[in-house]
Formats: structure tokens, C-alpha cells, sequence
């Protein structure tokens, strides 16, 4: 067991390095005038006080953009173990002091997604399995498939326009209102959390399809096991076959659902943050990219690989630690 | 009772066949279904995928087929015409005095207008005939005052001539024609004065002094204006040709007494004269002789079907000019004319022979089979146009201004005697002819904006409303059609407005028959751009799922097949590629591409590329997975035993056996590739204008204004999408259960 989780670790490891690796050739394919354009910006909002040409130089060195593709990763892979991912170009501060600002906001927005998904979908999902082929059990698929086909900007969107535009109710954008200061402690935990509905609405409605479905399917597949029928056989009552026999052990699986939700966790929604504007870590990484702030893209994309894998790592140790039949090898 | 009355009847049958002899027959045979035909059967029994399938089908008619019957192209911009007040011309009353230089001089003129002006201002009385020098830069000039009114002065502005240089008391002649004694005499005394002055009167002549400290310079006014400078802003009037052009009733009575072959028209009570023959063109003339049209019948040959037999003795149809038809054109012309000229009804020529339709004012010429070969228009081409060398020529000004000054009613130029009218606010000039040349007048007016072209009779009525006070006034613009025009008076300017139309975008209509979705931000029709971006959603979503499957075929079957280190590593590099995060990656190489401003073609294509590469890997997978269970089969051992090739058995036996598998990945993956390049434009980094995609066309709600407003341009495309979606991920979970009834649950 500890045998096999080294050999994982390590290859996890090696996956990431040699992940930045791509992506680092990826950015460095950029041509170098995007890096004097980069650099002219960086002069212009300098107040004058930078040359450009003194800017693009050292930030070719900086970045290792004076030497070849390899050493220039392996400056940065050097910097990057040492937890210097430099600074920000777009925000004008270390990467991992922006990241640290932002995570929280994409980690509660996630929570709170994660804890209405489950509420809804489970159920849910439970409910078309007990009454397969039924009715329910149609609508629950097609209302799955429905969720899946979604396009997450279209469907934030129309939240938008009917909820804040047409209805006006909720707010339109952003994470504080214009009085958020103003408020009371109270007042601003409900400020933040009215501006949080939509965006978190438009998380669970895009995630709840597949976790539906996938209850479904295992429900029904416990629900056609032996031991069930010998719980019904024996007189047992429905409810207790289905919520401590059946629904027990629909969790195993599960169990590697959520330890691969990890990534969505903590690597944020860039889309549904983009369209609310809330400040998380997925808006501000999606704005650091479309100006080419190379070592904030270069930061998170890596952030978003060793989540990969840590969330690769875990599911495997749960899948061990809940069912012990694949704990031998 | 019902039922238990169908459950015998099965039973009577089968009695019925046990006595009957057994044979196996065609009715009797079990029927077994192709594993295909059975896979068809349990899908078709799917509702959900045969509504997916429809939703699908109509999808696909709507992107590749709709264009064809749209009207209306990809990137076609529609534009609204708006009929509203606009600037048509600007007046003023000449607040300073206006410039007319001559055309071959190299004047300053703006530095001759400010000190001339201030020269002439700077005077609390004026004399006519005033000579005052002053200096331009190097340069020295004489004003000598034409009209001393101190309301509208003006002036004219005469070059000098250096004449003399007084240093040290000797005097160097530099124009030989001055040379005289008593001017020598003047000069010398002015010389020796200690503070010379600017200017010396000598014999009824301003020389106008130029002191420095070792020499004193004097300069006579040379006899010719250089420029004149007035409080009358001239300008020229239209012809009586070209104001008779444009009045189209006139022109067709001529047509018409042409045609009837009279010789004179009236109009106003004045009779115009028509001079010539059929043969020879005609000239309308006013009543006093002067020529104003030259009219011309025009011979105007049309383009014609002509049979002919190719070099194969084929007939082939050509497009042939009707006179090149014919042996001799000219002379064809000249038997037309004469034809007209008898009113004949039709002309014989090589042979053939015309008929002459007469045609309200013209006439067509038709060949034997009927087809018009060529019609006669009359035209009209005016003799004289605009006086406009006159309004500009200071020389002219310059008579003129004398004139006024002198309250003379005319004045002689260039030999001609030109008649002064006084008007409310102004003069009109007249030549000898009694047109109308010149308008004088101490209001100036310019058009607002390129393509106006101010007309006299627009100068008349824009003085006579200002003079007289009026707000509204209608004139004849440029085309000879009656404008209405308003005024406002604006700090010291007359704005002058006319209804005009303008051509604007017909951005962010709303729905009509005409735009069916209405049109979106940049005017064009989003029906139509609905299917063109359905064609490249589509097509990103085909080519991409069909990139993908090639790579995870071979990559996922040799993995598989092979096993150990083969395995291992491409598995390896299978992981890299998944651990690499799709939209981060999408969003820096689309970035990159708008800096390096990639055309549209381009992205589309490394849009597809970059999707296939980063999306390969799952079907690899699952490719690999099914081929590890699939090698192990008995069917793989007996292949191994017959000694097959490898390839072949891969390719042959194994990857057949994948086939289902993969055609259900494909079809829910191609959902997914619709989404992420709908997401990718929506985000702008997708496709671009001028090609279409429905996630670049919801782009557009990122306008705050198009989201509230207009619905039109976001909602459809976003349904579209998830329809399109749906539609895949219903079929897609239909292949599945027919594929495989067993995971149907």
C-alpha cells in the first residue's frame, strides 16, 4: 500500500513538472513582440519612470526569455519549488499573494455549491432509481441530460437578465454591494450571500446532471444485488432496504465523485466567475491570461495540475480505505 | 374476460399447427435480427434518441442546408435609412473683409488678410483712392482703398517695386523706369531726415519706406491688383442652361416638340427656339439667340441573344451588341434617322428589315425576330455652365467693388459690360445676355459637409429669409428638386437645415418580416448568421471528435494491444495530457492569437487542432481499457493461433470490437466539444467576425445594453446550443442502451 502511494506521489510529481513543461513551451511560443507589448505596458503605467526597452530586458531575464526553452523552464522550475512564482504583471504583486487573497472566495462559492448539489441530486437521483422506467425516472434523466448540455455562460446569462435585468431582485454582478462597508457583520455575511445566489445557482444547475445520473446508476446496480433481495426477502421494510441497505453502499463510488471534485474546489469556475465577476481565484486567473501575465498563468495552470493529481492520489486511498477489495494491489 | 380470451387464442393455434405437418419453413423459422439491425431496432425504440436524432437532423438542415435559401449572406451589414433635420449649409454676414487673391501669385494670404484688414480697420475715415503701404513679412504691399464705406470697406492690394536705396547719403536706383530727379530730390530730402517715416507722397504715389540702420529702401506700388479685398462675398450663379436641366417638364416638351417637328417652346412667357433637323442634331436657343443645348439623339445599341453555330456546327447562344451585327452601323444610323425623319414605321437594311416603334419620346429599333436592338434617346447637353471663373477672378471683383463704390449700375470687364442690380442684401450681376453671373452679397454661406453644392437660387432665397426675417424658406437644390430649408440663428450664424436621409447601420432591430430574429450590434441579420455559426459549431465539433478518435485509436489500440512498456509509457503521456488544464491552455493560446492578430480562417483551425490535442485522451482510454479485456477473449487466442498478422488483428478483430464503445464516446463528447467552443466564443478568443459561431454571436450580450434590450441577438443562440447539446447527449445515451441492453438501467 505505502509502496503503491510512493509510486504514485512520485509519478504525480513527474506528471506536473513535466505538465509546466508544456505549458511553459506553450508561452514561450509567444512571439516576442507580445513581451514588448507587454513591457511597453508595463512602462506606460510605470508613469514614465521605466524605459520599455530597459523593461523588456529585464524581463527577458527575469523570465528566463534571454536563454533557450529548457533552461528557461528549469530557472523557473528552480524559482517555482522554492515558492517563488514571481510577480504578477497584471496585478502588480507576488502571484501567490494575489492567489492567497482570492482562493477563499472560490472555496466558499464551491462549498456552498457542493452542499446544494448533493442536496439536490441525490435525492434525486435515488428517487429515478426506485422508480425506474417510471415516469419520474424520465423526467429525472432528461432533466439530467438537460443540466449537462447547458452552456454555463448562456444559462448565468439568463439568470442575469431575468433575476437582476427583467425581475431585479438579485444583484447583477460583483461579490459587495455599494453599501457593503455601511453594513454590520450580519448584514454583510447576507450581502455576500445574495450576491453569491446566481453564481451558485448556475454551479449546482451545471454539476448536478452528472452526479444525478451517476446515483442512478448506482443505486440501481445495488438495487439489483443479491443482499438487497434478502433484505426485501426477509420482510423489511422499503424504507429500510433502500436508506441503510441500498443507499450505504451507493457511497462507495461516490466517495471518488467527490475526492475528484477537489480541482473545481480550489482551481475555482473560471466561466461562472467571469460572468458574475466575483473575485475568485477563476475571474483573476482568467484575466491574468488574456493580458499574458505569464507568470500568473504560468502559476495557475500549474496550481490546476498538482490539484489533478493530489485529487487522482486521494480518490485512490478512498477507494482503498471504503471498499477493502481493492486494497490488495 | 378480454384478456383471458386473447391468452386462448395463441393455444387454439398451436393446435392447430401440431396438426399440421412440421416442416421448417419461412414462417415458421425463428426470426433472428443482425446484431445491427437489432442494435437499429432497440435505438429506434428510444424516444429520447429519436427525438435527439430529429433535434439533430433539423439542426444540420438549418447550418448547411438554411444558407442556401437565406437571402441574405454571412457577414451581410444592413443599413436604415433615417430621414432627419441635418446640416445642410452655414451663413454668415462677413464680420471681416473677404479675400481674393490672384491665381499666380505667391501671397500669403492669410498674412495679407489680418494686416490688411488691420491696416484698413485701424482708420477712422477712408478716402477712396487712400493708398496705405504696409510690409508682409519681406515682402512690401500697397492697400489702396476702392470703397470707403466704413460698414464695407474695401480695397485692393497691390504688389510694390523696389526702386531705390538711400545709404549714406548716395542713392542706388533698382528700377530704372522711376529714374527722375524730383523723385531723387524727395528721396534724398527723406534720407537725410532723422527719423524717415514709413511712407513718402510723391506725385499723387504713395512709396512706401523701409529704414534700417545703414540704408533706407523705397518701394513704388506697382500698377496691377495682386488681390482685392472685400465685404462682399461673390459667388456664382448657375447658367440658364443649367437651371433649365433641371426642370424636367421643359425638357420633355422639347422632346416633344421635336418629335412633332415644331420650332419653338415657351416657358414663362419666354420663347425658346429649336433649330436643326433629324439628320444634323438640334439646338435650343433663348429668345435673345443665345445658345443653351446642344440636343443630340443618342443611338443607344443594346446587347442581344444571337444563335449561331460553333466551330462544331453546334448552335450555341452569344451575347452580341446589336450594332456590331451589322455591315455598316453608320450607315445604319443615317437609315434610322431618315426612317424617323419620314415616320416610317420601319427600315430596310442588309437585307433585313427594322421595325420602329415610337416610345413616348423615344423610339426602339426591333431586329426580324422581334428582340430590341437599340433605342433612340434624345439628350440634352448644356452649351454653357457656371459663371464660375468670374465669381473668383479679383479683377472682376475689383471693377465691380469700383463700381459700387461709385454707385455706377454697371461696369466694363474683359470688354464686356456687366449691369449691377442693387438687391436687399447684396448685388446681382448681369451680363450682356441678361444671365445672371454673379451674386455679391455681405452674407457668406458654405455647405455643412462634402456632396452639397450650394445653388444660386439656394444663395437668393437664404439672403432674402435673412433679410427679411424668415425662419422658413423652400429653393431648388443641386438635383432641380424643391427643398425646404429651415434657419437658426446660433451666435452670429444662420444654420441652415433640410430634412436629409441618412444611411446608418441597421444595428439591433428588432424582429420583422425582413429580419426575422432581428439584426444584432453590427447590423446584420441574425436568422441568417444563426445558420453560417451552426455550420462552424457543427463542423468544430465533427472535425475535432474525428481528430480525436484517429489519436486515440492508435494511441489507446497500440497501448492496449501491446501492454508492459508500451503500456506504460503512452499511458504516462496519456496522463500528462489530461493533467493539462483545457481552458487555461485555450485561453493563453487564444490570447497569443489576438496579439499576433491571426486571420479568421487560421484560428478556426488551430481552435480545432488545440481541442483535439488537449481532448484525445479520453477516448484513448477507453479505447485501451476495452482492447486489455477484449486481448484476453478466446476469439484473440484463436487469431494468434492461425497465425494472423498483427496489424490485422488489431485493426481487423479487435478495433471492430471497439467500434460501439467509441461511437458512444464520440457522440456525448461531441456535445462537449460544441460546449467548450461555444464557451471559447462567448469569451471572444473563438471564432471572429466576419465568420460566425453561436457562442461568438452570444458574445455579444457582454454589451450590458444588447443583454436588457435585445433578447433577439442572445437568447436563440444560446438555445440552439443547448438544443444541439441535448440533441447529441440524447442520442448518444440511446447508442449506448442499444449497444449494450445490459447497462440499461
Amino acid at each position: 500500500m505505502w509502496k503503491f502511494l510512493l509510486r504514485r506521489i512520485l509519478l504525480g510529481i513527474l506528471i506536473v513538472i513535466l505538465g509546466a513543461f508544456v505549458t511553459y513551451t506553450v508561452i514561450r511560443l509567444l512571439p516576442t513582440d507580445y513581451l514588448k507589448k507587454m513591457a511597453r505596458q508595463f512602462a506606460a503605467s510605470s508613469n514614465g519612470r521605466i524605459k520599455w526597452e530597459d523593461m523588456y530586458e529585464s524581463l527577458k531575464i527575469q523570465y528566463g526569455m534571454n536563454t533557450n526553452v529548457v533552461f528557461g523552464y528549469v530557472k523557473w522550475l528552480g524559482d517555482a519549488i522554492t515558492g517563488n512564482f514571481g510577480d504578477s504583471w497584471m496585478y502588480m504583486k507576488p502571484v501567490t499573494a494575489v492567489f492567497s487573497e482570492v482562493i477563499w472566495w472560490s472555496v466558499l462559492m464551491n462549498v456552498i455549491t457542493l452542499i446544494v448539489e448533493v442536496l439536490i441530486s441525490i435525492p434525486l437521483g435515488i428517487l429515478a432509481a426506485r422508480k425506474q422506467y417510471h415516469f419520474t425516472d424520465y423526467a429525472v434523466t432528461v432533466f439530467a441530460l438537460a443540466c449537462i448540455s447547458l452552456p454555463s455562460f448562456y444559462i448565468g446569462t439568463v439568470f442575469k437578465y431575468v433575476f437582476a435585468v427583467k425581475l431585479n431582485i438579485l444583484p447583477l454582478y460583483g461579490l459587495t454591494g455599494r453599501m457593503y462597508e455601511q453594513l454590520s457583520t450580519l448584514g454583510k455575511i447576507g450581502d455576500i450571500a445574495q450576491h453569491l445566489i446566481m453564481p451558485v445557482a448556475t454551479l449546482a444547475i451545471l454539476s448536478i446532471g452528472s452526479l444525478m445520473r451517476f446515483t442512478r446508476t448506482n443505486m440501481l446496480e445495488v438495487l439489483n444485488s443479491d443482499y438487497i433481495r434478502t433484505a426485501r426477502a426477509k420482510g423489511l421494510n422499503e424504507k429500510v432496504v433502500v436508506n441503510k441497505h441500498a443507499f450505504r453502499n451507493t457511497l462507495i463510488p461516490l466517495v471518488t465523485v467527490f475526492s475528484g471534485l477537489l480541482p473545481s474546489f480550489f482551481g475555482g469556475a473560471m466561466i461562472t466567475e467571469t460572468i458574475f465577476q466575483i473575485p475568485g481565484i477563476g475571474y483573476k486567473s482568467f484575466q491574468a491570461m488574456l493580458q499574458g501575465d505569464i507568470p500568473f498563468a504560468m502559476f495557475y495552470t500549474t496550481f490546476l495540475m498538482v490539484l489533478t493529481q493530489v485529487s487522482l492520489i486521494l480518490s485512490d486511498i478512498m477507494y482503498g480505505l471504503v471498499d477493502p477489495r481493492v486494497r490488495v494491489n | 374476460m378480454a384478456k383471458d380470451n386473447k391468452a386462448q387464442e395463441p393455444k387454439k393455434q398451436e393446435v392447430l399447427q401440431e396438426n399440421e405437418q412440421m416442416a421448417l419453413d419461412d414462417a415458421r423459422r425463428v426470426k433472428v435480427l443482425s446484431p445491427g439491425m437489432l442494435v437499429f431496432k432497440r435505438f429506434i425504440r428510444n424516444k429520447l434518441a429519436v427525438i435527439g436524432i430529429i433535434i439533430l437532423a433539423v439542426m444540420f438542415i438549418f447550418s448547411f442546408l438554411g444558407p442556401l435559401f437565406s437571402p441574405y449572406s454571412r457577414a451581410q451589414i444592413f443599413f436604415k435609412d433615417v430621414e432627419e433635420p441635418g446640416d445642410y449649409a452655414t451663413g454668415k454676414y462677413v464680420d471681416g473683409s473677404l479675400f481674393y487673391p490672384s491665381n499666380n501669385t505667391a501671397l500669403n494670404s492669410a498674412v495679407l488678410k489680418t494686416l490688411g484688414a488691420t491696416k484698413v480697420a485701424g482708420k477712422y475715415s477712408l478716402t477712396a483712392g487712400e493708398e496705405i503701404p504696409f510690409a508682409a513679412g519681406t515682402e512690401h504691399y500697397t492697400l489702396k482703398i476702392i470703397n470707403p464705406d466704413p460698414q464695407k470697406p474695401s480695397c485692393a492690394v497691390y504688389g510694390t517695386t523696389h526702386i531705390a536705396t538711400a545709404a549714406k547719403g548716395e542713392v542706388t536706383w533698382y528700377d530704372e523706369s522711376f529714374v527722375d530727379d524730383a523723385l531723387l530730390v524727395a528721396i534724398r530730402e527723406n534720407a537725410a531726415q532723422e527719423n524717415p517715416g514709413t511712407e513718402l507722397a510723391y506725385n499723387g504715389m504713395t512709396i512706401s519706406v523701409e529704414a534700417t540702420r545703414l540704408e533706407i529702401k523705397y518701394y513704388a506700388p506697382s500698377s496691377e491688383p495682386v488681390a482685392v479685398s472685400s465685404y462682399n462675398s461673390y459667388s456664382p450663379m448657375l447658367g440658364r442652361a443649367e437651371a433649365l436641366s433641371a426642370n424636367t417638364e421643359f425638357l420633355h416638351n422639347v422632346e416633344n416638340a421635336i418629335k412633332a417637328g415644331e420650332t419653338s417652346v415657351a416657358l414663362d412667357g419666354e420663347t425658346y427656339t429649336i433649330t436643326g433637323d433629324v439628320m444634323n442634331d438640334y439646338v435650343l436657343s433663348a429668345s435673345d439667340g443665345t445658345p443653351l443645348f446642344n440636343v443630340v439623339r443618342e443611338f443607344q445599341s443594346k446587347t442581344l441573344k444571337i444563335e449561331e453555330e460553333d466551330a462544331d456546327g453546334n448552335p450555341v447562344t452569344r451575347d452580341k451588341d446589336f450594332l456590331s451585327t451589322l455591315s455598316d452601323p453608320t450607315a445604319f444610323i443615317a437609315a434610322v434617322r431618315t426612317a424617323i425623319s419620314e415616320k416610317a414605321e420601319s427600315v430596310d437594311f442588309d437585307d433585313n428589315t427594322y421595325s420602329i416603334e415610337e416610345n413616348d419620346t423615344d423610339y426602339l429599333v426591333s431586329n426580324v425576330d422581334g428582340q430590341i436592338g437599340m433605342q433612340v434617346v434624345i439628350a440634352f447637353d448644356p452649351v454653357e455652365t457656371k459663371y464660375d471663373s468670374l465669381s473668383s477672378d479679383f479683377n472682376f471683383i475689383n471693377q465691380m467693388e469700383t463700381a459700387i463704390a461709385g454707385g455706377a449700375g454697371s461696369f466694363e470687364y474683359n470688354g464686356e459690360t456687366y449691369n449691377l442690380t442693387a438687391e436687399d442684401a447684396g448685388y446681382t450681376v448681369q451680363n450682356q445676355a441678361g444671365d445672371n453671373v454673379v451674386l455679391a452679397s455681405n452674407i457668406v454661406y458654405g455647405p455643412a459637409k462634402n456632396g452639397i453644392e450650394l445653388t444660386a437660387d439656394f444663395a437668393n432665397k437664404l439672403r432674402e429669409a435673412i433679410v427679411n426675417k424668415q425662419n422658413k424658406f423652400s429653393f431648388v437644390d443641386q438635383y432641380g428638386d424643391k427643398t425646404d430649408a429651415e434657419i437658426e440663428l446660433k451666435v452670429g450664424n444662420y444654420y441652415v437645415r433640410t430634412q436629409q436621409k441618412t444611411s446608418l447601420f441597421d444595428s439591433r432591430a428588432p424582429l420583422s418580416a425582413k429580419h426575422l430574429l432581428g439584426t444584432d450590434v453590427n447590423g446584420m441579420d441574425v436568422f441568417t448568421r444563426l445558420m453560417y455559426g451552426g455550420r462552424v459549431s457543427l463542423l468544430v465539433g465533427f472535425v475535432v471528435v474525428i481528430f480525436e478518435i484517429v489519436i486515440g485509436v492508435i494511441i489507446g489500440g497500440i497501448s492496449g494491444y501491446f501492454g508492459g512498456v508500451v503500456d506504460t509509457i503512452l499511458m504516462r503521456f496519456v496522463e500528462l495530457f489530461n493533467a493539462i488544464p483545457t481552458y487555461p491552455m485555450l485561453i493563453i493560446i487564444g490570447s497569443v492569437m489576438d496579439g499576433m492578430r491571426v486571420d479568421a480562417t487560421t484560428r478556426l483551425f488551430m481552435t480545432m487542432v488545440i481541442l483535439g490535442v488537449l481532448g484525445w485522451t479520453g477516448i484513448a482510454r477507453i479505447v485501451r481499457g476495452q482492447i486489455l479485456s477484449l486481448r484476453e477473449q478466446d476469439f484473440m487466442v484463436a487469431t494468434e493461433a492461425t497465425g494472423i498478422r498483427t496489424s490485422r488483428r488489431i485493426f481487423r478483430h479487435l478495433v471492430p470490437n471497439v467500434m460501439p464503445l467509441l461511437i458512444v464516446n464520440a457522440t456525448s463528447a461531441l456535445g462537449g466539444i460544441i460546449l467548450t467552443e461555444a464557451t471559447l466564443g462567448f469569451l471572444g478568443l473563438g471564432v471572429k467576425y466576419p465568420m460566425a459561431s453561436w457562442g461568438s454571436i452570444i458574445n455579444q450580450v457582454n454589451d450590458m445594453q444588447v443583454m436588457q434590450t435585445n433578447w433577439w441577438i442572445w437568447i436563440p443562440a444560446g438555445l440552439l446550443i443547448l438544443l444541439t447539446v441535448l440533441g447529441f447527449n440524447f442520442v448518444g445515451d440511446g447508442l449506448r442502451d442499444a449497444f449494450d441492453p445490459k447497462m440499461k438501467r
